[in-house]
Order: C-alpha cells, then sequence, then structure tokens
C-alpha cells in the first residue's frame, strides 16, 4: 500500500487536495496591491488560520498588483494570488466576496482597511472585528475569535466572530514574523476585474491638536538632579526630539525652571501619557501618585537607591542631563 | 439641514481594572461616560449648524444610564436627542440597525456623524457600517468641516497629513479627533437638558425592528493577558550606550 505526501497531509490535518474554485477560505484583501512585510504578516496569519479551518489562503491584490510581490506572498502562505484593476470600494468587493462566500476576509488596519472593512461586513451580513490583534479558530466549533486590545493592551478581549464571513481589520504590527517557506507553491491568476479609479486628493495642512501636559504622549519631567539651568535645557532638548512637552517636580518648581501649569504631582496634574521620562527625580509619594497613570515610566539619575527606581519601567543610573543628551540623540537616529 | 450624530455611552477605560486572577475586566468601580470619541462628532456638528444653520440631533442607544449621554448631548448644544432603550448586547450590527431605523424614523437626515469605537468598545465605529446600511458614500478620518458659499468641505487625515474633498450629501462621516476640542456644556443649557422635550425616547419595537434584525453578530469572549507588567528594570553602560538600548526597547514597544 502506497503512502505519500498527501496522506501525510491528511494524517496531520490538513488537505490534499488541490485547491479547484475560489469558494470558501481565507481572503486577504490589499486594496492598493502594496505587498509589503505588513501584508506578509497577515497572509501568515491568514495561513494559520485556513489551516485550523482547513481551507485555502487567497490574496486578492488590487491595482494590478502594482508593487506586489507575488513570490513572497506565496512563500508566506498564500495558495493562490489574484489580482485585479483599480482600488475597489465596500460594493464592488461585496460584489466580488459574494458569489465566493469566504470563510473569512482579512484587511489591514491602514486608512484603506478602516474604510473598506465595516461597510464589507454591513453588506455581506457577516460579522466584525475593527481592531484585531490576533486570531484563532475555536477548535470545537470552527469559529474564528479575534483577539482585540484592551486598555493600551493591557489585555485582549476575545470577540467571536458569529457570522460568515469573519471580517477581521488587523493591526499588522502586532502580528509575528512573516512566514518565509520557499517550498511552498501557489498560483497567480487575473480576475479581469476593472474596479474604480483611486480618487485624486487635494492635499492642504493637517489641522494641529494644541499638545499639553494633559495631550501630550510624551512628557519630560525635570527634577533637581539636573542641577543647573544647563540640565534643564538638556530636558527641553529631549522632549522636542521626542515631540512630548517639559514638566516637573516640586524641586523643579522651587528651582523656578517650571511654572505652577508644568508641575506634576498630588499637588500638580495628574498626567498619563505613554511615555514618562522622569531625570534627575527621586520619586517621592506625590510624584509618584501623579504619573502612576503613565504607559510605561523611564527614570534617569544617579542614586541607584532612589523611591523611583523599583517603580519605574526603565532605570538608567548616572547623570540625568548627560543622558538627555545621549537620549534625545538616539531618539532622532 | 439635519445632522444626526451617533452617540454611545461607554465605560471611563480609568475606573477599569484588569483581574490577572479572574483573567477578566473588574467592573466594580467602573464609571459610565460618554465615549469622548463620539463628543468629537458632536462638536463637529454644532459648528456646522452654527455656520449654515439647521438642526442637529443627537442618537443614543443604551440602557437607563445612557439617558445621561443624551441629556449631556442637549447641554453641549445638540437640539435634541433620541434615546433608544436597548438592554441586549450592543454589536457593531444591532447598533447599526437600531441609528438605521432611527434616521429613518426621524424623516432622514443629510448628514450622520460618528466617532470612532471606544477602547472598551463592544460595537467598534459605526460609521462604515451605517454607509453601507444606508447606501451612503462614507468619508473617513474626518477631522474638521467648512462650510464655504459652493458648499460642504471636509479635511480628512490622509497618510500624515490631510485632505480636502467635497462633501456629496447625504453623507455618513466618521470623526476623529483634530483640532476642536469638544466643548464644555454651558451651566444653562445643563438645567435646560433635563427639561421635558428635549430628549425622546424610543424602542426597536417603536421603530419596526424585530429580534432577528437586532441580532448580534460577535460576542464577547474571556480576555487574553500578556506577560505582566515587570518594573524595576536598570540599563547599564555609559549614558551612550543606555540612550541607545532605551531607544531600541522603546521602539520595540512602538513608544518612539
Amino acid at each position: 500500500m502506497g503512502f505519500d505526501l498527501s496522506d501525510l497531509q491528511a494524517l496531520m490535518g490538513g488537505s490534499f487536495e488541490e485547491p479547484t474554485g475560489e469558494s470558501g477560505g481565507v481572503w486577504v484583501v490589499s486594496p492598493d496591491g502594496l505587498i509589503d512585510d505588513a501584508m506578509l504578516r497577515l497572509i501568515g496569519k491568514g495561513r494559520v488560520v485556513a489551516d485550523a479551518l482547513g481551507g485555502y489562503v487567497y490574496l486578492l491584490a488590487g491595482c494590478n498588483g502594482a508593487g506586489a510581490d507575488t513570490e513572497g506572498a506565496i512563500r508566506a502562505g498564500a495558495d493562490k494570488v489574484l489580482t485585479a484593476g483599480g482600488m475597489p470600494t465596500v460594493n464592488e468587493l461585496a460584489d466580488f466576496f459574494r458569489e465566493r462566500q469566504p470563510q473569512a476576509v482579512l484587511l489591514p488596519r491602514n486608512r484603506l482597511g478602516k474604510a473598506l472593512g465595516p461597510g464589507l461586513a454591513q453588506t455581506l451580513g457577516g460579522s466584525l472585528c475593527p481592531y484585531a490583534a490576533d486570531l484563532a479558530v475555536d477548535p470545537i466549533y470552527q469559529r474564528i475569535v479575534a483577539h482585540q486590545p484592551i486598555l493600551d493592551d493591557a489585555a485582549r478581549m476575545q470577540v467571536i466572530l458569529l457570522a460568515a464571513p469573519a471580517v477581521a481589520v488587523m493591526e499588522t504590527a502586532l502580528l509575528p514574523a512573516a512566514f518565509n517557506e520557499p517550498w511552498r507553491q501557489g498560483e497567480v491568476g487575473d480576475t479581469q476585474l476593472m474596479w474604480s479609479e483611486p480618487p485624486s486628493h487635494e492635499m492642504v495642512d493637517r489641522p494641529a491638536r494644541p499638545i499639553t501636559l494633559k495631550t501630550s504622549p510624551v512628557v519630560v519631567v525635570a527634577g533637581q538632579g539636573l542641577t543647573d539651568d544647563a540640565g534643564f535645557a538638556a530636558a527641553m532638548e529631549l522632549a522636542d526630539a521626542l515631540g512630548g512637552v517639559v514638566a516637573g517636580d516640586v524641586t523643579a518648581l522651587d528651582m523656578g525652571w517650571i511654572g505652577e501649569e508644568s508641575l506634576v504631582g498630588l499637588t500638580g496634574e495628574t498626567i498619563g501619557p505613554e511615555l514618562v521620562i522622569a531625570l534627575g527625580v527621586d520619586g517621592d509619594t506625590s510624584f509618584m501618585m501623579g504619573v502612576a497613570e503613565a504607559g510605561c515610566l523611564v527614570a534617569a539619575q544617579a542614586d541607584a537607591g532612589a523611591p523611583i527606581v523599583p517603580f519605574a519601567d526603565y532605570n538608567v543610573v548616572g547623570d540625568p542631563a548627560e543622558f538627555a543628551r545621549a537620549f534625545a540623540k538616539a531618539a532622532r537616529g | 439641514m439635519r445632522i444626526v450624530v451617533c452617540m454611545k455611552q461607554g465605560i471611563d477605560p480609568k475606573t477599569v481594572k484588569i483581574s490577572r486572577s479572574r483573567e477578566e475586566l473588574d467592573l466594580r468601580e467602573a464609571r459610565p461616560q460618554t465615549q469622548p470619541e463620539d463628543k468629537h462628532a458632536l462638536e463637529a456638528a454644532l459648528r456646522i449648524r452654527e455656520a449654515r444653520g439647521g438642526e442637529v440631533v443627537a442618537v443614543v442607544v443604551g440602557s437607563r444610564s445612557a439617558e445621561d449621554t443624551a441629556r449631556e448631548a442637549v447641554a453641549m448644544g445638540a437640539d435634541k436627542a433620541v434615546w433608544i432603550v436597548y438592554k441586549g448586547q450592543r454589536s457593531g450590527k444591532t447598533m447599526t440597525a437600531l441609528v438605521k431605523a432611527a434616521v429613518e424614523r426621524l424623516g432622514g437626515a443629510d448628514l450622520v456623524l460618528a466617532g470612532q469605537g471606544g477602547d472598551l468598545d463592544t460595537a467598534g465605529p459605526l460609521a462604515g457600517r451605517l454607509a453601507a446600511a444606508l447606501g451612503w458614500p462614507l468619508i473617513a478620518d474626518a477631522l474638521r468641516f467648512d462650510v464655504e458659499p459652493a458648499g460642504l468641505y471636509a479635511v480628512a487625515a490622509f497618510e500624515g497629513k490631510a485632505t480636502r474633498l467635497p462633501v456629496v450629501l447625504p453623507a455618513v462621516a466618521e470623526v476623529i479627533p483634530g483640532a476642536e476640542r469638544p466643548r464644555y456644556p454651558h451651566p444653562s443649557r445643563i438645567a435646560v437638558a433635563w427639561n421635558d422635550g428635549y430628549v425622546e425616547t424610543w424602542n426597536a419595537a417603536e421603530m419596526g425592528l424585530e429580534e432577528e434584525a437586532l441580532a448580534a453578530d460577535a460576542e464577547m469572549g474571556g480576555l487574553v493577558l500578556g506577560a505582566e507588567r515587570q518594573r524595576g528594570q536598570v540599563i547599564g553602560g555609559s549614558p551612550e550606550q543606555a540612550a541607545e538600548e532605551l531607544a531600541g526597547i522603546l521602539r520595540g514597544k512602538r513608544l518612539l
């Protein structure tokens, strides 16, 4: 009795049938035809989901696949790459998928993906996860489960997508590295479809939001460990390099470096930016309460035993002004 | 010109904790709040009305406490609010069906504005779904609207910059936070908002929606928790070496 690769694949839970049509399966859509590393990661996630469902992975690339690395897409897990002219609207994409009845449609979470995903799910009567960091398949019911980041990705909520197709708009930066499996084989084809031409845009300056201590994603907090005006200037230089604002603790207020409106702590402002860099700050209770909501706290000061050390995510023990200058240079890249 | 603004009541993320032992959200101290993203949409609508005239109607879906959001919308300046009492799960499909039915019951609208989905928002952003359901064009990532003699224009975020495009009405727009901050309610409006006549209370049955149309397309499962936050890490070396290492770490966390 013969035993070939097809039997081995079947034993491992895969399918040994060659793709004969384009129905069902997991579809990855690149509306502008670009296949970059982000799209390759997305194709890889599609591969994992398709393997769990026992289906195929199709890549649909608009704009005639301009800039599409079809070989790379196949190495990343696509069974078939299909191209189409122009860039699809929601209705055009829905018409394309209506007869193919995909199990899942994956879009990157960029401008186009965010615009197309919700409308596609609505038009096809499917289900939607508008912000997915990962996908899994429920092994019992074979339902697709999206993992949606919540609370600044402190946790991920499982969203069980009940209706088919499951449309997931995925944050590709959170996906693992793309597969690169040269032994994979796939087909490249043309749908012969001509979608709408991408609209031309009149570009204007983006209205800027005023950056304040409360709204800035990055806050550099100065403390007395900076010792002099030159040290405080280094803090300002770092804030400028990071696109953030300068604030201070009570000692910086006493030194006359900041005004009361920039005071961080229980007697000043309580802040919760994505990143706080505390320079020369010991970290008394008042200050620590003021930055308790910060996403990441970096402390640079001379005392390895300062109260801030066990609370900061990262510590640099040394001259904070020197570090600030070096970090500004490193941040500017 | 009638502008409908979709508003939702969510939970203030700062009042939510994660219970690692039970692997679930600890909502014991959770406080409801009007989703800040939706206030940006309301602000955009109010500015259009101030420049062009018309009516701003806030549509709020939710259970009992959602009335506060409807009243807050009136206090901020909406001409009236419709509070759709709905106690079921607020999935995107359900919310879209309810808001679409409300727009139709209002006698239509020229512009429907919605904010982005909030952090703990189970329904997600509604604008894309509503545009598809209503068959209207979608303006994504609108930062502000300009009212000019030639018509209404939207300034929308576009690949790090912004683009300006004419708004062909009727349309649906997703408003994202721009330069214009939502206004604080004036004290006199806060008092008025609780008077009769400003908030209409509807329900799904009144709008002719059956259970099937409101069935959720997704349901929430458990939490997936990452590694616990590690604190107190010391980065050694010279200031330059420490700066390079830290920059690499922060870039990996997308904080730089």
